[in-house]
């Protein structure tokens, strides 16, 4: 049930309203150029030569994209307009694709999307051998892109940042060491001073690994369900939206709960709240947000170009910069400590292989499974 | 730009008296031929509705009736599922229990308003400006604001401890109170107007009637007024029942852990979920509802709001 986006700030929530308007106006407008059309797969390479003279793009990493835009152009002569939306939730984009799209050139799309996507054919392939953008990802992003997100050879998607889906997030000033575990959210000593996110794959996701399931392949549902009950009384609140979550935090009305790593960078150095992320013994879930070009793409070369631009380290350093959402690079901390503190960088420690665990799409079974829980779970 | 000639004026005016011919033709054609005249005048909106209403409508009824998305086969398990599940008839029970105090909330609130400004006002102007002001501004943005307000220290607990209500209060938000209020607030300007059309349409001579026969204030407004804007009042509840039955953003942002309603339940399954056959299956009953609500409120009498005419007729 998860309303919001996950990274769309309450500014941008907002703003997405008006920009509908811009992004339907670039629908008209798009794809007018007077050269001829290719699929992004046929660019043959970087940077693109020709390019139409605008992009449609959907992302909702609204700071960053505003601070990229500018880069952008200045690189791209000649692209007069960059079309930017923030979306509050995916399916705003992906009904869009159902429609047939003929007005979005470049989106931000999360995993679980991305797949959904491709396997009904609104995604096209990327000329990943040709991009920077692809060759300055960490070996992890690159193996988990071209298992989940290729088919026939083929990738879909570059992904653009890596996240922390949830994090354990705690208040430093109410916990004297981090939590070591996802057990701290069935602590009845901490009874109306967390929540749990109202997002099936989220929540039941985390119960089990608290009773030592696999995340992405349970085989007992019963378990979760009853220890989401267990823990359902504990909670101020299911939360559906970021922005809000994160404030509750920042006001310290809950003291641990899940969130993102994003939204808790955020809260931590732009709003001084005590508070931090914990690594529990049990794993930590990650995901990726990605690079996609939707099929129907009117302006193809400028999307790829987008990417591209985007795509390489000064561009994906500064996301985190900006928002904390960290770059799926190598050397990461030695590129982070470029432009932010020691501390800011240090912030993006969690990426150790032997604590992570890829949040899978899941099959359609456990994700009905997961979904009849929730509901009995919310409706008590 | 050429400057006209007398040719040209004459041009002019030779062009608009043939293309007022033409149109004496078109509407004589019609008045001789009523078939075609129905077809124009009832035929374009009727295809509009039937595009953009009627067949979306039918296409979820059709997918509410499939074991997954078509080509699939046939099956009755998704009303089954409802209807022989506790789970989601709880949920229908708690939004409809929901709906009924937001309903009774928004007609007290909302009835004495409009009374007070149609009996009591003379700058209504003004006050019906303000009850509309909150339809010109965002719903999302309205919702964050009664956040602000419902919120650990923020206004509703500044009021408190300036009032001397409360020392340390806590706010409101997530909890069955803040839902019930967001949805007050989003509707009660929607149920005002009829109240209030219906309050400005009615004979104040009948009032005057019931005093000068020796009936109080209370009795007055119980025996004539309440009866003589009955049709206001139904039309209100329906314009805020069926909206409110349907929420699932107000709950889902004011809401704490126990206020599912069904519309987020429905949401889900299309977002989420990806289970629409489900959730078609689950927005038939939610119109089905609808449907009762309209034709409960023709029985009772409010057939004139319903067909949309005035309360005087």
């Amino acid at each position: 049930m998860a309303y919001d986006g996950n990274h769309a700030s309450r500014r941008s929530v907002l703003g997405a309203v008006g920009g509908a308007g811009a992004a339907a106006l670039a629908g008209c407008l798009g794809g007018g150029d007077d050269i001829e059309y290719v699929r992004p797969i046929e660019i043959e390479s970087f940077p693109v030569e020709e390019y139409e003279s605008e992009v449609n793009v959907w992302n909702w990493y609204t700071d960053w994209v505003d601070w990229h835009t500018d880069e952008f152009q200045e690189s791209y002569e000649g692209i007069d307009r960059v079309y930017s939306q923030a979306y509050s939730g995916p399916s705003e984009w992906y009904s869009r694709l159902e429609a047939g799209n003929d007005e979005i050139d470049n989106i931000c799309a999360t995993n679980e999307w991305v797949v959904r996507a491709m396997d009904n054919d609104y995604l096209e392939p990327l000329p990943v051998e040709q991009m920077e953008a692809w060759d300055v990802l960490d070996p992890l992003a690159r193996e988990d892109a071209e298992e989940y997100y290729g088919r026939d050879g083929e990738v879909y998607a570059i992904p653009e940042s890596i996240v922390m889906q949830p994090s354990l997030t705690y208040n430093t000033e109410y916990f004297s060491s981090p939590p070591d575990s996802w057990g701290v959210l069935w602590d009845e000593d901490l009874a109306g001073m967390m929540f749990m996110e109202d997002w099936p794959e989220v929540s039941c996701r985390i119960a089990a690994l608290y009773t030592g399931q696999d995340p992405n392949d349970p085989d007992d549902f019963e378990e979760i369900e009853e220890v989401l009950m267990q823990q359902r009384d504990l909670n101020v609140t299911y939360w559906n939206e970021f922005s809000s979550a994160m404030e509750m935090f920042i006001d310290e009305e809950v003291v641990v709960g899940p969130l993102r790593d994003g939204r808790t960078w955020m809260a931590q150095f732009l709003n001084d709240a005590p508070i931090d992320y914990a690594v529990p013994e049990e794993g930590m879930m990650y995901t990726y947000d990605n690079f996609v070009i939707p099929t129907g793409a009117p302006n193809p070369r400028a999307s790829a170009a987008w990417i591209e631009h985007g795509g390489q380290i000064p561009s994906r350093v500064q996301l985190f910069a900006e928002m904390g959402y960290v770059p799926p690079i190598e050397n990461l901390e030695d590129e982070l400590t470029e432009v932010v503190s020691e501390e800011e960088a240090a912030f993006a420690d969690w990426l150790d292989p032997d604590e992570l665990i890829f949040v899978e799409p899941l099959d359609e079974e456990t994700l009905d499974r997961y979904d009849e829980i929730w509901t009995t779970v919310v409706a008590g | 730009m050429s400057t006209p000639t007398p040719d040209s004026g004459s041009t002019a005016g030779g062009v608009r008296q043939r293309s007022r011919q033409y149109l004496r033709q078109i509407l004589d054609a019609f008045r001789d031929r009523p078939r075609a005249r129905l077809l124009v005048l009832v035929g374009i909106p009727a295809f509009v509705l039937l595009l953009f209403f009627i067949l979306p409508l039918a296409y979820m009824v059709w997918l509410s009736f499939h074991d997954g998305m078509p080509p699939a086969s046939l099956t009755l398990e998704n009303y089954l599922n409802v209807v022989t599940t506790d789970l989601y008839l709880r949920v229908v029970w708690r939004t409809t229990v929901l709906t009924v105090q937001t309903t009774a909330l928004v007609v007290i609130l909302g009835y004495t308003l409009a009374y007070s400004m149609a009996r009591f006002s003379k700058r209504t102007t003004l006050l019906l400006l303000l009850v509309i002001l909150p339809f010109w501004t965002n719903y999302i943005v309205r919702m964050y604001a009664l956040i602000n307000i419902f919120s650990r220290d923020g206004l509703l607990d500044w009021m408190q401890i300036v009032t001397g209500l409360a020392q340390d209060p806590s706010g409101i938000m997530y909890t069955h109170t803040a839902v019930l209020l967001g949805l007050t607030y989003v509707w009660l300007p929607l149920a005002t107007l009829p109240f209030y059309a219906s309050l400005t349409n009615m004979d104040d001579n009948l009032i005057e009637a019931a005093k000068d026969l020796g009936a109080g204030p209370i009795e007055t407004f119980f025996t004539v007024t309440l009866p003589m804007t009955k049709n206001g009042v139904i039309g209100g509840i329906i314009l805020v029942a069926i909206p409110t039955f349907g929420a699932f953003v107000t709950p889902t942002l004011l809401g704490g852990t126990d206020q599912l309603m069904i519309g987020m339940v429905i949401e889900n399954q299309f977002t989420e979920a990806f289970n629409w056959p489900f959730g078609s299956a689950l927005s038939v009953i939610v119109s089905a509802f609808v449907v009762l609500m309209l034709l409960v409120a023709v029985k009772f009498g409010a057939s004139d709001v319903v067909t949309r005419r005035s309360d005087t007729q």
